[in-house]
This record gives C-alpha cells, sequence and structure tokens, in this order.
C-alpha cells in the first residue's frame, strides 16, 4: 500500500508499508480526493522510513544474529513490527498532471493529504496516456517496471537532435544500432560514421553499405569543389597562405584548360616555376592525400548521394578505424560536403547521420554549424558518445531526445544534470545504478517523461562488444591454476 | 537537620539559607527518597572484603529482565505492553535467548503495571530451568519473594544497574583493583568487581554464609562474558526485553486490527495547562 506522507519543494514522499517491490523510475499516480485528477509522480530515490528507535532495533538484530533464539509473542505483532522497519519511503519528483485524461507537463497544485490516494502507474500505460498514438512504432527495448516492450516513435527522431551517452561497455552502440536497423526498415537514409566498423549486418543486406576510405569509398578530383578542396588543405592539413594562393591559381589554370586532375594537378605543381618551399609544402601535402586514395582521377565505385537516392532504407556506413585522424578527417568532410551540397539542392531526402565519438574526427565548430543547419538541410543527427564533456554545450541545449546509459563519475554525472533537461536528482539516481545495455531515455522520444529500459541486444551485427583475453581461456584452465 | 545523616544538599548556602527553604528544610517529607537497593542506617556497619576464585568451577547463567510501555488508552482502559528475556549461557558459551511477550495488558487507567507478575513469573521460569548455576536479576528482586529458597544448588543473583560511587583512584574506599566482593553486615548486601577494572556493582546473594557469596560471584565472574565488569547475560537480557518504540506502534496497530481499539496518549494534564515549555 502507497501512502501519501509529505511535500517538500517539488518533490513528494510516499510511504510504502508493506514494502513492495518499488523501483527508482517507477511511477506512480497520486489521485486527489476528488477522483478528477491525478498528479504523475516518478521515485527517484528509495530509502528507509524513519522511525523512533530504529538504531537500538538495527544493533538489537545484529547482535540476534550471534546467539540463538525463542520468541513467544503474537504473530501478528511479529509480522507488523518487520513491516515497519521494512517500510520505504519513495521520494517522487512531480513529471506532470492528469486532468481528465489529458496530460501536462506541470502542476500547479497540490493534492489533499487525507483523501488522495496513490497507486502505482505502469509506464506503458502513462507513455500510452501521454504519447497519444506513435506514427512510426519501434520497439527498442524492454521497460524495466514490468519487462514490456518499450516503442520509441522514430518520427519522434526525425528533424531532431538525439544524443546517445554512456561509458564503455554500457550499451550505447547496441542502442544506436538498433536505432539505425529500426530507421532502415522502415525505409529511411542513413549514414554512419562508423568509428570501430560495427555498423554492419553479419549477413548480406543490400540495404546495407560499407564504405571502405580508399577503396570502395573514394573522390574523383574533378567532382570535388574547388572550395572544398582548398579548405580541405588549409583546415586540415595547415596549408599556409601562400602556398594556398599558388595552387589556387594552378587549380584554375587547369579547370580553365580542362585538364583539371589530381595528376594534372601534381605534375602541373611539380614543374611549375614556383618559390621552392611554396612548391615543397604543396608537393608534400599532394603526396599525402596520394598515399591515402581517397582522392584521385577514378570515378568512384560507390556514390555517397547515388547510394543514399536509390529507393527504399538505406544505411552507408563509412568505416573510420585504422584511418590516420587527418585522413578521417578528409573523409569526414568530403562525405558531408558531398551530402550537404546534395541537399541543399535537393537532390536527397532527409536523412539520419549517426555521428561516433564525433569529437575525435571534427571540431565542434563543424557540427555545431550542422546542427544549426539541420532543420533546414533534412539532417537528423545521432552523436554517440562516451565522454560527455566532448560535446559542446550548445550541442546539449539542442537536443531533442537523450538516451543515457550508466556513468559512475561524479564529474560526469555533474555535468551531465547542468547541460541535459534532467533534474540533477533523478539523474544521479537514474544513471548511476543502471546496469548494463539499460539506459535512461529522456526528452522527445520518449514524451518528455524519463524513462529507463533495457536495450534489446541484436547479435546480428559484424563487430562491437567488448573483446576479452580470459574470456575463452579461464573456461579451459583448471582451478588449481588460478592464483587465489 | 533530617533523618538521612548521609545525605548532603549540594545547593549554593545563599539559596540554602532564603528563609522558605530554611523552614522547608526542616520537613522530615521533603526528602523522601525512591526505595534504593541500599539499605541506610545508622548502625555502625562491618564489611568484609574477600578475593574472588578465578579458578571456580563454571556453571550455566541464566539472566532475566523484563520491560515495559505504557501503549495509551482507549475506551476507558489503559494498554500497557511489557516483555521478559531470559539469557541463558552454557559453560560451553552457547548462548539462548528465550523472549516473552509483548504481552499487552488492559486494565482500568491508573490501576498498576503486569510487569512485575511477569518479571517473577520469568523469574520461576529461570530457576526451574537451571540446574547447579546461577539465575542473575536485575536489581529487582523484592524483599519479599520466596525466590531465593531455589531447588537443585542453583544460587539466585541480584545484580542492580545502579553503580555507586567509582573509586576511579582506588584509594579512597580502598577499593582493590582485582575482583573481589565486599559483604556489609548486617544487612548481607554485597560491592563487587567481578572483573579487574571493571565496575564496582551492587549486587546480592541469597545467602548468609560468605564463602558462599564468594563462591557463587567467583563462579558467575569466570562463567559469564563481561563487559566493563557487567555480565552479558544480563546486559542481553536487558537488550532483548525492552520494547522499542517500533514496537510500541507494532503493538498499538496490532491492537487496532485485532481488537478494533484506536489508542490515544492519555492526556498529560500539566502540559495542558502549563502549556509544553512550562509543563
Amino acid at each position: 500500500m502507497l501512502y501519501l506522507l509529505s511535500k517538500l519543494g517539488d518533490s513528494y514522499e510516499v510511504l510504502e508499508l508493506p514494502a513492495g517491490g518499488s523501483r527508482v523510475g517507477d511511477f506512480l499516480a497520486l489521485k486527489d480526493g476528488t477522483g478528477d485528477r491525478s498528479l504523475i509522480l516518478q521515485a527517484v530515490d528509495i530509502s528507509y522510513l524513519r522511525v523512533p528507535g530504529e538504531l537500538e532495533e538495527i544493533i538489537r538484530m545484529a547482535r540476534a544474529s550471534n546467539v540463538s533464539i525463542d520468541s513467544q509473542s503474537d504473530e501478528l505483532f511479529e509480522q507488523l513490527r518487520e513491516e515497519i522497519m521494512d517500510s520505504k519511503v519513495l521520494r517522487c519528483k512531480v513529471r506532470g498532471s492528469l486532468t481528465d485524461s489529458s496530460f501536462t507537463g506541470n502542476a500547479l497544485w497540490a493534492p489533499s493529504r487525507m483523501s488522495s490516494t496513490v497507486v502505482r502507474l505502469p509506464v506503458r500505460e502513462i507513455m500510452d496516456t501521454v504519447a497519444n498514438g506513435k506514427s512510426v512504432p519501434f520497439p527498442i527495448g524492454m521497460l524495466l517496471d514490468d519487462d514490456s516492450d518499450f516503442f520509441i516513435d522514430l518520427a519522434d527522431l526525425d528533424g531532431s537532435l538525439t544524443l546517445i551517452l554512456g561509458r564503455k561497455g554500457a550499451g550505447k552502440s547496441t542502442l544506436a544500432k538498433a536505432v539505425m536497423k529500426g530507421l532502415v526498415k522502415s525505409g529511411a537514409k542513413c549514414v554512419v560514421l562508423d568509428i570501430n566498423n560495427e555498423y554492419m549486418p553479419r549477413s548480406q543486406d543490400p540495404r546495407f553499405v560499407r564504405l571502405d576510405p580508399g577503396r570502395s569509398l573514394t573522390f574523383e578530383l574533378r567532382t570535388i569543389p574547388k572550395g572544398a578542396f582548398m579548405s580541405l588543405l588549409e583546415d586540415l592539413m595547415d596549408l599556409p597562405q601562400t602556398s594556398l594562393l599558388e595552387i589556387s591559381r594552378v587549380w584554375d589554370r587547369l579547370e580553365a584548360s580542362g585538364r583539371l586532375s589530381f595528376e594534372g594537378l601534381r605534375k602541373e605543381i611539380l614543374f611549375s616555376k614556383m618559390n621552392e618551399y611554396v612548391k615543397d609544402a604543396l608537393t608534400r601535402r599532394l603526396e599525402v592525400i596520394s598515399a591515402s586514395g581517397i582522392i584521385n582521377d577514378q570515378p568512384a565505385d560507390v556514390d555517397v548521394v547515388s547510394e543514399l537516392r536509390r529507393t527504399g532504407g538505406r544505411c552507408l556506413s563509412v568505416f573510420l578505424r585504422g584511418l590516420p585522424s587527418i585522413f578521417k578527417k578528409l573523409v569526414i568532410e568530403l562525405v558531408m560536403k558531398n551530402i550537404v551540397q546534395a541537399m541543399e539542392r535537393g537532390q536527397l531526402e532527409p536523412m539520419f547521420l549517426f555521428a561516433e565519438e564525433a569529437h575525435i574526427y571534427q571540431g565542434m565548430s563543424f557540427w555545431e554549424d550542422i546542427v544549426t543547419r539541420m532543420r533546414h538541410l533534412g539532417v537528423s543527427l545521432l552523436f554517440v558518445t562516451n565522454e560527455p564533456t566532448s560535446l559542446s554545450n550548445f550541442i546539449y541545449r539542442q537536443a531533442d531526445s537523450v538516451f543515457l546509459f550508466n556513468y559512475s563519475n561524479d564529474s560526469d554525472l555533474g555535468f551531465l544534470a547542468r547541460v541535459t533537461q534532467v533534474d540533477s536528482e533523478s539523474l544521479t539516481s537514474f544513471v548511476r545504478g543502471l546496469p548494463d545495455l539499460c539506459c535512461l531515455a529522456v526528452g522527445k522520444a520518449c514524451s518528455g517523461l524519463p524513462v529507463l529500459f533495457r536495450v534489446h541486444q541484436d547479435d546480428g551485427f559484424s563487430g562491437g562488444g567488448t573483446k576479452l583475453f580470459f574470456r575463452g581461456r579461464l573456461a579451459h584452465l583448471p582451478k588449481s591454476s588460478l592464483p587465489g | 537537620m533530617t533523618r538521612h545523616t548521609q545525605v548532603e544538599i549540594l545547593l549554593s548556602e545563599r539559596i540554602i539559607n532564603l528563609p522558605f527553604i530554611s523552614g522547608l528544610r526542616e520537613r522530615e517529607d521533603l526528602y523522601r527518597t525512591e526505595p534504593s537497593d541500599v539499605i541506610v542506617n545508622n548502625e555502625p556497619e562491618t564489611y568484609d572484603i574477600l578475593p574472588l576464585d578465578n579458578s571456580a568451577k563454571k556453571v550455566p547463567v541464566v539472566a532475566v529482565d523484563c520491560s515495559n510501555v505504557q501503549l495509551g488508552c482507549g475506551g476507558g482502559f489503559s494498554y500497557e505492553a511489557a516483555r521478559a528475556a531470559m539469557v541463558t549461557r552454557t559453560p560451553k558459551g552457547r548462548v539462548q535467548v528465550t523472549k516473552i511477550g509483548p504481552l499487552v495488558a488492559k486494565s482500568p487507567v491508573n490501576q498498576g503495571s503486569i510487569l512485575y507478575a511477569l518479571e517473577a513469573f520469568a523469574q520461576g521460569l529461570a530457576v526451574e530451568q537451571v540446574k547447579d548455576g546461577i539465575v542473575l536479576l536485575d536489581g529487582s528482586l523484592p524483599p519479599n519473594n520466596t525466590l531465593y529458597r531455589v531447588r537443585r544448588g542453583t544460587k539466585v543473583v541480584d545484580l542492580s544497574k545502579t553503580i555507586p560511587p567509582q573509586d576511579i583512584k582506588d584509594e579512597a574506599y580502598g577499593f582493590p583493583p582485582e575482583p573481589f566482593v565486599l559483604i556489609r553486615r548486617p544487612s548481607n548486601s554485597c560491592l563487587v568487581r567481578l572483573s579487574r577494572g571493571g565496575f564496582v556493582l551492587m549486587g546480592k546473594v541469597f545467602s548468609s554464609e560468605p564463602e558462599e557469596m564468594q563462591s557463587t560471584f567467583s563462579s558467575l565472574a569466570v562463567s559469564d562474558a563481561l563487559d566493563m565488569g557487567y555480565p552479558e547475560t544480563l546486559k542481553l537480557a536487558h537488550i532483548f526485553s525492552k520494547i522499542l518504540p517500533t514496537e510500541g506502534l507494532s503493538a498499538k496497530i496490532a491492537i487496532m486490527r485485532k481488537h478494533g481499539v484506536r489508542l490515544f496518549d492519555p492526556l498529560d494534564g500539566r502540559k495542558l495547562l502549563l502549556g509544553s515549555m512550562w509543563g
């Protein structure tokens, strides 16, 4: 049974006597005595009821553990004593109110303490009430309160900025893959900047395309806009202004004569008269680009824009593992420039971009620029990272939905509490204790209510997961050979 | 002057000499004292100090204690909960606790307590259970109790939790630091130190023979675990008999569920009339 105990600020305390199976994250409906309105509460912490004499009781229990005890007392009395000692106090936050089955995210009233009743509210029930139906429902995991399927509306990710955060091994990629798979099944186009080469299904599926920079993913110099190439040399390869001016002239000359090619550019620089230092700087940088195989004079095997224009769901995974940092930047720069250009020209449908550990291969200003223009371009961004501080405050402020996996580090939790839309008490309480693959969803994807769920694990992908040296070996070792 | 020559009033001279105070001091009933384990009189007192024998035989020890709480009033009756605890320690060191209660008594308001009846019952039960051992009581044996006529060679020892002034330096009163028993004549009450450095306790063995008292305390000292000189069985009996607030609350709810009686705290006239600050 649940009873309203007290209210302090936006927190309510609810007594659970006798103690049941309440968990952090559970929703409760605090029904006012009038019966037509309820406050929706969510348990953010569970503590024991403070009763006079509890310390003495506990000390006595400790003493009792060493001796044998024969108790001649009333059964009901003993049962009640245990219930009182075990009773729990649920500290709850108000998440909104229901008036005549209509949900609002705030409440400006407090229920009667004497005549109100508290009942447990299954997450599924409250989500159904709040969400008012889903246009593209997708089962993403199981709710922690009753193990029923948790559906998100994929349409809620459309045109939105979504963050997937958690320490390593907590299940971020598992969730990202599940979302990506759901999007592709629903006919959406996705591009994954795949830092660990893990977003490809094991079984052959033509909807999933692997892009290996330098092999299946190359760019013909002729198709690259001059501005993009110049910015590549300037921003990524730190080419000085003088050298930049020189190569710009060469580029214009070749383009005007219809001889623009990567080899032509190299030769022109090599044999033209210019300052030796400038020539050397340009030659070395073109050598690096040539060695990567990313830019050449061959027509590309796979054209990113053409692939994305095919009908039906499609996911292009840009494999970045093993690439030197500069090439990662180069590839992302070129891929994104192509995509953005095509979108600006209206050649591409809105698409979803998954960026794993985005800070590794591009600066935050690059991403902030995309985030600023994402709605107009038609790009829905999903950032996946284990380092919450790697994303800027600007990105957190723009985030529509956040999926948070386990963090136990105080500074990470403190940072997240400042930048996400969840109050710090709820966030710390929920996230600190989350087991692997369990996640807190907040924001648009769960209709504004913080929901805890376990991600469905999909073994159909080629990579991911933690590889362990001892996992296979320990099973075969005799126990006597193990230390200790 | 009072009839208790040992009583010293620890007030400043200025207050004592105020006219109305000095007038009151002449009234003998002003200094009524609660019944005490220590019988104070003016007869000359003698005493023997005997050392305890640390090679005494180990015997079973059973300690008994009781406690009660007033649960409240309801329907013109007063409700009280009382519990007894018996703690047995065998010579091998095994400890067994038996809790009796809480018993809840319903009685007309201000009509006494079931505590004493329960205590006498538990003490009798303890004496029945033990053979050639020691029954330890918590300074609660009334003078007219017949418990000391025990069977099967068991001794009854009554130890009070009211401790006499402790001689920290072991000089002023001449208490030795080693375990001892001081037997006072003619009252036969004792002061006893059961362990080296432990508190000196007031107690009584129901025997008139000094040697028997000495051997009983010696057996107790080696048979029970001692905590600051106080027997652990007696401490456990106190711990397990005490009715804690959670249990008082449980008993109240149990009465409500079983008998439909809702209990209230009795009215506190002083607090009602004088207010919470002065009441």
